[in-house]
């Protein structure tokens, strides 16, 4: 790939030539907003590493926005503080800070043409007339709309729009740029091209990129790591992996995808060992957290202690179906089960099976030749839930 | 580096799930009672020295006494206003409250009259092409342009009884033959409502524009013939509009001074031609002062309770 | 947003509904076909046509008064226009960017001016000009005080309608712009007062508008040499208007007619670049 320079990149090292940077690109610290009696942040803290792709996740009124907008320095905070590349910036106001944003409405200004739209920043700043012009021309083609220079943002389709409020967010060169929805107001082919142009981008400048979203998708396919809100706080964080394989509790569980959710006694054997007791039968459980990452394995404690009561919890695809042949019953980790729906949704088969104790359990199998993604309702399985696929939860 | 390799297996359950929580909806307004004041202060101030300060003044000096020469002097006294309700030295004279009735009664016709021209001419409007739409509401406008003693005068030439309008008028039986509107009760209404009627028109379109007209679709699928339906689809969306087009009218219509005086004749006295007297020919200030000072004091009285009947109904709309 | 549905009839647009528009358009033009017509009446006194001519208008060129009155308004008009468009602007935009003490009141007593009927403000300002005589402040009836009265109907009008408009206005234009890093006031002058600005020209046209048709704050504020074609006209329409006066009525609603439609088209022209 051709070596693409703003610069941005020039003037800063790259990433990796540096070794552990002195500080975070990002740092918060207990951060609390309240809004009346609402309060829409109540303790939040983290740090973003320089050069990270980080995602604040959340449904709608979580906090997520006015996390972004107290990082933007559009709302003030009650508490806490906040950190750019060291340098505290809780009281400076907007326009003084090292950021820029992509707004959800991309906010591009109706009355300039794109070009202008794009040098606004630059020359809000008193930068040389020339200067303005190679940036504003490199940061088009950063973005590939050169020849829409003199349109104006209602002449522009939406996608347009987006890559226009990139570039005039990028052309100043921010320490770290905020994605606020950046993709939510386009249809799915074009939001997943530009997901990975997105990536791609962030990845060729090595800047730090925070994003805000509601659709989990999108932040596991694009962040480095991810930060799970609820109700201002963050209920987790870490890589899409982890969010994903070691969801803490119901809500991330629940929120970054589909979740089967099992309860049962515990019965203690071990710290990394547990016997679980469900109504239609034992279950053993690998609560360690134990996985494989970079060719090695890491064993990582329990968060969750072995209480009376406990909830597991399986992704579909993580369930297999075998055969009913005769029954070998009781083993461990398997139950009998009877096939109620099939939904055939292209790429995969997903099952609704029903228990001995009439729960139901979503399995996903991938739709390949194999006898399993061929069930039919009605049909008797045997379902095995491998124990390294059970996750404990908190709640 | 490695990309994350996989895509989340899962159906995206969010997907067109409504967009996240919309910020800015009440737009932030910021403390600060500095550049409030460098950027508010002159307007405010020029509203207090020229607007507030000598309304409170005239209301300050309703109460002081006229002296030999017109000269507003000491002492302090409910004369004029005693004056005002009809008792004046000579005994009970009911002229002045004869007065403020037939004003309040002005106001009331030229406001009834608006809006019965208003109306119809505001929703036609409103659905015009939005290209005619301008046009067609400036020209309501461009009469403006010419002063309005002129249009007043104008009236006057054409409702007079030898005018060719007042003969046409005639032939086909309206009106005494020979006979003209002028001068008289009906060459001031006629007047009147040509001179308001762009204020009463411009606030009905407002209202109108935003009209939702599949409500009246809606109530003509169930069966509504057209009265029903603008009773009940059309005219409660209205209604904001109406009330203020009405007040709007109302107000400045019940004060209105010069279309009595050139288009009544010499024998209808209104509000505005008696403060007119009072701070000019008479030169009886505290009595002009206690005049309008009463005619504000009632035109308050009204707007607060527009305002309160507007609350009301606010609450009751959520 | 937009729910007009051009193709269903309601009868609300019917043709009953068309004559009744076309009369009162007919009622609002008539006294300005009055006067056009008179503008071309031979009579030099009376209403009677006579026969037709051109001369009241070339007599008017040689009316030094009328011109000058003509002048006058102008003069009023166009001064009084720009420091109320000014000051109802910066009133608008103060009252919705800040919170101060006594905000919620100025903003619910804004339209009070609106209400009132002019005299009262007239008789009011003939106050404080009287006032301000007496205390020598230099406020004399005539021109000044004139300037002062229109302004203080005008500003309420222009900061209603720019308010309107900044209610209008996404506040993450604005955002977006302090994000770039603009300052307030780059903020106002690069991104809010251009999208302001045909809100702004609207006000200063009904500004401009609302002072060509006053006369009653005029005429209780001026004084020697500050006679306006309201003040001329009232002096003599008690003996009836000479011809002249309609010739010169008759090419201010021209001239109106002609700027207003020039405005439109001006209006309508889309903003594509080149």
């Amino acid at each position: 790939m051709q070596q693409e320079t703003l610069t941005v990149a020039s003037s800063e090292p790259a990433a990796g030539a540096e070794p552990e940077p002195p500080h975070p690109a990002v740092e918060c610290q207990n951060l609390v907003r309240r809004f009346g009696s609402v309060t829409a942040l109540s303790g939040v803290s983290f740090a973003i590493r320089k050069g990270e792709f980080f995602s604040l996740l959340g449904p709608s009124g979580c906090g997520k926005t006015t996390l972004l907008r107290v990082w933007e320095g559009m709302d003030r905070i009650d508490a806490g503080w906040v950190r750019l590349d060291g340098v505290d910036m809780t009281r400076t106001p907007p326009h003084r800070r090292p950021v820029n944003t992509v707004f959800q409405s991309y906010a591009l200004f109706p009355h300039l043409n794109v070009w202008d739209n794009v040098a606004f920043g630059l020359r809000m700043k008193g930068v040389a007339a020339g200067d303005v012009e190679e940036r504003v021309r490199s940061a088009l083609r950063l973005v590939q709309i050169e020849g829409l220079e003199h349109r104006r943002p209602a002449q522009l389709s939406g996608g347009q729009q987006q890559r226009v409020a990139l570039a005039r967010a990028l052309v100043n060169e921010p320490l770290v740029l905020l994605l606020d929805e950046p993709l939510g107001a386009l249809d799915l082919q074009l939001r997943r091209q530009l997901q990975t142009e997105l990536r791609q981008l962030q990845r060729r400048l090595g800047l730090t990129f925070l994003h805000v979203t509601h659709d989990q998708e999108e932040a596991l396919a694009l962040s480095d790591r991810v930060a799970v809100m609820r109700a201002g706080r963050i209920e987790q964080l870490g890589t899409p992996r982890e969010l994903y394989e070691q969801p803490r509790n119901r809500f991330v569980a629940r929120f970054l995808g589909q979740c089967n959710l099992i309860e049962g006694e515990c019965l203690p054997q071990s710290a990394f060992d547990w016997r679980v007791d469900t109504p239609w039968g034992l279950l053993e459980v690998r609560p360690s957290g134990a996985r494989t990452e970079r060719m090695e394995t890491i064993e990582t404690p329990p968060r969750v202690s072995c209480r009376n009561r406990v909830t597991l919890a399986i992704r579909p695809e993580r369930i297999q179906l075998l055969p009913a042949g005769p029954l070998r019953q009781p083993l461990p980790n398997q139950v009998l089960a009877r096939i109620q729906d099939r939904v055939y949704t292209g790429a995969a088969v997903e099952y609704r099976v029903v228990l001995p104790d009439q729960s139901t359990l979503t399995v996903s199998l991938p739709n390949d030749a194999s006898p399993a993604a061929a069930c039919q309702p009605g049909q008797r399985v045997i379902c095995r839930l491998p124990p390294e696929a059970l996750i404990p939860l908190d709640d | 580096m490695t990309e994350p390799s996989y895509v989340a297996p899962c159906a995206p359950v969010s997907r067109g799930s409504p967009v996240c929580d919309r910020k800015g909806t009440d737009t932030p307004l910021r403390q600060g009672l500095g550049p409030a004041a460098l950027v508010c202060g002159v307007p405010v101030l020029w509203m207090l020295l020229f607007f507030l300060f000598p309304l409170l003044g005239l209301a300050v000096m309703s109460f002081f006494s006229r002296g030999p020469d017109g000269e507003v002097t000491p002492p302090l006294t409910w004369e004029n206003y005693r004056r005002l309700l009809g008792f004046g030295e000579l005994g009970f004279d009911p002229f002045y409250p004869v007065v403020l009735g037939r004003s309040l009664l002005l106001g009331a016709a030229t406001t009834l009259l608006c809006l019965l021209s208003a109306l119809p001419l505001a929703l036609w409007l409103a659905r015009l092409p939005r290209r005619w739409q301008l046009m067609a509401l400036t020209l309501v406008v461009i009469p403006f342009w010419t002063n309005f003693l002129v249009r007043t005068y104008a009236w006057q030439v054409l409702l007079s009884p030898d005018s060719p309008l007042t003969r046409l008028l005639n032939a086909v039986g309206i009106g005494q033959s020979g006979a003209g509107l002028y001068p008289g009760w009906g060459a001031v209404l006629t007047a009147m409502v040509c001179d308001f009627l762009p204020f009463m028109v411009l606030p009905i379109y407002v209202a109108a524009e935003r009209l939702n007209w599949t409500l009246v679709e809606a109530a003509m699928d169930l069966g509504a013939n057209r009265w029903q339906a603008f009773r009940h689809a059309v005219w409660p969306q209205l209604r904001p509009g109406v009330a203020a087009g009405s007040i709007l009218v109302f107000l400045p219509a019940t004060g209105q001074f010069v279309v009595p005086d050139l288009l009544g004749g010499a024998k209808l006295a209104f509000l505005g031609n008696l403060l007119q007297q009072q701070f000019g020919p008479s030169r009886d200030w505290p009595f002009g002062a206690a005049l309008a000072t009463a005619t504000l004091g009632l035109m308050l009285l009204a707007l607060a309770w527009r305002a309160r009947s507007a609350a009301r109904q606010e609450t009751h709309r959520p | 947003m937009n729910t007009r549905h051009p193709r269903t009839r309601h009868g609300f647009t019917g043709w009953p509904a068309q004559w009744w528009v076309m009369g009162v358009y007919l009622f609002l033009y008539a006294p300005l076909l009055a006067v056009l017509v008179q503008s071309f009446n031979a009579a030099r006194f009376g209403t009677e046509w006579v026969g037709f001519t051109t001369h009241w208008y070339r007599q008017l060129l040689h009316n030094q008064p009328a011109l000058q009155a003509v002048l006058n308004t102008l003069i009023l008009a166009s001064v009084s226009t720009l420091i109320a468009t000014f000051l109802g602007t910066s009133l608008a935009y103060g009252l919705s960017r800040w919170r101060f003490p006594g905000r919620d009141w100025i903003e619910r007593s804004l339209s009070v001016p609106v209400f009132v009927p002019d005299i009262l403000l007239a008789v009011g300002l003939l106050l404080a000009v009287a006032t301000a005589q007496e205390l020598g402040l230099g406020l004399e009836p005539g021109m000044p005080a004139m300037i002062v009265g229109h302004v203080t109907f005008q500003i309420p009008f222009v900061a209603i309608v720019v308010r309107a408009r900044l209610a209008g206005l996404d506040p993450t234009l604005e955002e977006a712009a302090r994000d770039l890093g603009a300052t307030s006031w780059q903020t106002f002058r690069h991104v809010t007062l251009p999208l302001l600005s045909p809100a702004v020209a609207a006000a200063a046209l009904l500004a401009f508008t609302l002072s060509l048709d006053d006369f009653v704050v005029s005429f209780f504020t001026t004084g020697p040499g500050a006679t306006t074609l309201p003040i001329l006209i009232h002096a003599s329409v008690k003996r009836g208007l000479s011809p002249e006066i309609h010739a010169l009525s008759s090419l201010l609603i021209l001239a109106a007619l002609v700027l207003t439609l020039a405005l439109t088209a001006l209006y309508r022209k889309p903003p594509i670049p080149s």
